[in-house]
This record gives structure tokens, C-alpha cells and sequence, in this order.
């Protein structure tokens, strides 16, 4: 026996629809940001929207994209997929500039930064890929991650110190 | 690197992060379930007191319509070119229709795939791609190839993006799956779990979800009643025209499993059940 959504169901499933198609790439690129694999990440947003899907989440959740962050982030942090991860960023080569006379390219510049973001604490890593890729205010970071603004702020303006020193002696055309 | 170079980098997507697929913009507004396969089987325990004496009951019962001996319908009628053949990605085509002369590709479009190929090198070595037209502009590029003797195929989607430009959605590969029309098909279904509403000792129904591509439908159900007792979903293909069908990747359906007896001291297990356990009969969902 089978049965179709009622049509009072579609409006809500088109929304999650219309989520999945605009921020289906943020949200797994959220997750592999924060340390999951490639798998793990798109593990995580399938979780989520599946999670969003359950009638109970569909009828009451008010944001739904700020609920699936939020989602997505908290799965990503869970403690054993976090580990499966730890092995690759510990054995991630160090950025070393392939340079000529000392000199950057642009795309050796964009991997540089993201490399080290990658070796900043998950908290700080996800709160920089929020605030500059998806351009969320604190207000909003500190819902997605359950902390508050202030702390948010804190926490981002150490991480762009961090990024600031480590990336001083980087030198670009 | 001046703090300013760094904030602009940190707007830009490195090319180490995976590309999120998403289906095809068919301009179907049926959802399309991110891919449910795959996912690591869960036991579910519930609460039990005490080991539910089970009763042999007769075996396949089938609900939907169909007699069945409870085991496996055959899939009639399925071969690689009998009526279409399927892959996953969008498009469903003709074997005569990847072995047609490819159109010639703009500018844009060679783009598109570049940028796919350059970002997927283990994509299949193609060098003639077939477009086939979606709406709202949306394109889908397929080539075929046997590496390792083994026929599969590789597609690219793309559209216009809100600026109008043309640019790559997704792409990935997989192997044809040659099914006849009208032929059964045994699909793995997700358990639906209420956190408020649990499947407890004396449940008879669950919910669920089985996903489907858009030209099958569920036919119905069996439930093989044993030490392991299996529910498994069948689809049967829907007939279609011979012809180039811009698809989404999956269709989902909500669906009702009555059992026959309460759960009782079972397990319930999401996905294929890979070991029996001796003094609790679980349920396994899936095949």
C-alpha cells in the first residue's frame, strides 16, 4: 500500500525543494569546511534534510535554512565523525607556494587561505566560512552554532588574527 | 598577504570542496529526496519485556493488489535495450540516442564541461557529449564509455544561473540500468521515526519513505515472515514514450506498512540486515 503526500503537504515539500536546489552546496561545503570527509559532509546534509522532512520539523520549524545550519553544523561536530577526519588534516601537506622568484598565483593565494582556515579550531572554521561564504551577521552565526553573538564576534576576530599571521609572509603579484 | 587579500579569498569556494548534485531542473516541483542509500544500519531498540513469542504465519503475504509467494516477484521483461535504458543523473535516453552523432557544443557549453572535467578528472575520457534540453535552460551533457569493460555513463547538468550566466550544477556517473516496462523492481525504503511517537512493543504500523525516479511507481509491498522478518517495497515501471525525459534524480513516496502482528521484542533495523540475532527476531527494512 502506498500514498502520495496530500497536496496540503506540497507547499511545505516544495520549500524544502526549493532549499535543497539554492543551499544544498552551502550546507555540505559547511560541513566539509568544519572537518567531515567528502562523504561524511554529504551524509550530514542528507541527515538534515531528512530531519526537516519528518512531519513533526516540517509543520513548526519557522527558518528553515537557518535550521538546517544549524543542523548541519551540529552533526558535523559529533565527536566520532570528527575523528575520521582529524587523520586527514593532520596529514594535510603544510601550504608551500609553488612560486617563482617568490611570487603567488592567485589560485595558489585562494588555497593558502583555505588551508590554513583548515587548521583553525573547528569552532573558528566554521564561524569564518559563515561570516565571509555565506555572509551571515553574528546574530545569525551564534543560532547556527548555538553560542552567542558576542562570543561569535570573539571567536572570528581571533580567527582572522590567526589567518593574518600565518599568511603574512605570503607574498602575491 | 594583506588582511584584505585574505577577506576576499575567504569569499571565493577553494576547489577542494566537494560539489553538492542536485537533481535535475526539470521543473518538476515533486521533492527529490537527497540520496537515502548508503546510510550506516542503526538498530532501534525498543523497550521490551520480555521476547514476543512469534507465530509462523504464512508466508508472503502480499499487499498492493498482487498474489505473491511472499519471496520475489520477477522482474519480467528487463534487458539492456528493451524499452529504455536508465541511468542515474537526469536524463533518460535511448541506447540509439548515445550512439547518435553529438550535436556541436557553444562556447558556453564546452565551458560548462571543462570546468566539470577539470574538477572531476576521473570522469569518464569523453570526447563526444550529447545535450539534451531541460526547461528554464537547463541542459544535461551525457557521454558513454567501458572502462573496464563495463558500459557506463557520465553526465553533466547545468543552467542559467540568477545573472544569466551558464554554469555547471552537477555531474556524476553511474551504470546504465536496463529495466522493461511494467517490470518489478525491489527498492530499499527508509524507516520514518516520530521522536514524539516511537514504534514501542505494540506497534503494527510504520511509516516510511521510498524514493523512486519519476516513470516508476510503487506497486506495493511484501512482508516474508520467518526468524528474520523482511518488508521490501516494489516499483514497477511506468510506460513511457521512446525518448529523451529530463528527470529528477528521485521521487518521494510516503508509505504504510500494516503488519500482520505487533513489533513486539524486535529490533528494528534501517537498511540491509547483514547478521541475524538468534533470541530477538528483528524486522529487517530494506533488502
Amino acid at each position: 500500500m502506498t500514498a502520495e503526500r496530500a497536496d496540503g503537504d506540497r507547499a511545505s515539500l516544495d520549500l524544502v525543494d526549493d532549499i535543497l536546489r539554492r543551499r544544498g552546496q552551502d550546507l555540505i561545503s559547511l560541513a566539509y569546511r568544519v572537518g567531515l570527509s567528502a562523504e561524511d559532509a554529504e551524509d550530514a546534509v542528507q541527515e538534515a534534510f531528512a530531519r526537516l522532512c519528518a512531519p513533526i520539523n516540517l509543520d513548526h520549524v519557522r527558518d528553515p535554512e537557518a535550521w538546517l545550519f544549524r543542523t548541519v553544523y551540529h552533526l558535523a561536530m559529533d565527536a566520532h565523525r570528527w575523528r575520521r577526519r582529524i587523520s586527514s588534516l593532520t596529514s594535510r601537506v603544510q601550504f608551500q607556494a609553488p612560486t617563482v622568484h617568490g611570487v603567488a598565483t592567485d589560485v595558489d593565494g585562494l588555497a593558502a587561505v583555505w588551508s590554513t582556515v583548515d587548521e583553525l579550531p573547528e569552532r573558528q572554521r566554521a564561524i569564518v566560512y559563515l561570516r565571509y561564504r555565506m555572509d551571515f551577521t553574528y546574530d545569525v552565526i551564534a543560532t547556527v552554532m548555538g553560542i552567542t553573538a558576542g562570543a561569535a564576534r570573539s571567536q572570528g576576530s581571533v580567527a582572522m588574527a590567526t589567518l593574518q599571521r600565518k599568511l603574512r609572509d605570503v607574498d602575491e603579484a | 598577504m594583506k588582511p584584505e587579500r585574505i577577506e576576499e579569498f575567504l569569499r571565493r569556494a577553494p576547489a577542494d570542496e566537494p560539489i553538492f548534485v542536485t537533481p535535475s531542473a526539470a521543473g518538476d516541483r515533486r521533492v527529490s529526496r537527497v540520496k537515502v542509500s548508503g546510510r550506516p544500519a542503526g538498530a532501534i531498540g525498543l523497550a521490551v519485556a520480555g521476547i514476543a513469542v512469534i507465530a509462523v504465519l504464512a508466508a508472503g503475504s502480499w499487499l498492493g493488489g498482487r498474489p505473491g509467494s511472499g519471496g520475489s516477484p520477477g522482474l519480467a521483461g528487463a534487458s539492456q535495450d528493451a524499452g529504455y535504458t536508465e541511468y542515474c543523473g537526469g536524463a533518460t535516453v535511448t541506447p540509439a540516442d548515445i550512439a547518435a552523432t553529438p550535436q556541436p557544443l557553444t562556447i558556453d557549453e564546452q565551458a560548462v564541461i571543462a570546468t566539470a572535467v577539470r574538477r572531476a578528472p576521473t570522469l569518464l575520457p569523453a570526447t563526444s557529449w550529447h545535450r539534451y534540453d531541460g526547461t528554464n535552460g537547463a541542459e544535461t551533457f551525457v557521454a558513454a564509455g567501458t572502462p573496464n569493460q563495463v558500459r557506463r555513463f557520465v553526465f553533466i547538468n547545468a543552467g542559467q544561473a540568477v545573472d544569466g550566466t551558464f554554469e555547471l550544477t552537477s555531474f556524476g556517473d553511474c551504470e546504465p540500468v536496463g529495466r522493461g516496462v511494467g517490470g518489478l523492481k525491489k527498492m530499499s525504503w527508509t524507516l520514518e521515526i516520530d521522536p514524539l511517537d516511537p514504534p514501542t512493543v505494540t506497534t503494527t504500523v510504520l511509516h516510511g519513505y521510498v524514493e523512486t525516479s519519476v516513470v516508476e511507481t510503487v506497486a506495493g509491498y511484501t512482508v516474508t515472515y520467518g526468524q528474520v522478518v523482511t518488508i521490501a517495497f516494489w516499483t514497477r515501471t511506468l510506460p513511457v514514450a521512446s525518448g529523451r525525459i529530463v528527470t529528477l534524480e528521485g521521487v518521494l513516496h510516503q508509505v504504510t506498512v500494516q503488519l500482520a502482528e505487533p513489533l513486539g521484542g524486535r529490533d528494528v533495523y534501517d537498511g540491509v540486515l547483514e547478521h541475524s540475532v538468534a533470541t530477538s527476531p528483528p524486522i529487517s527494512l530494506g533488502y
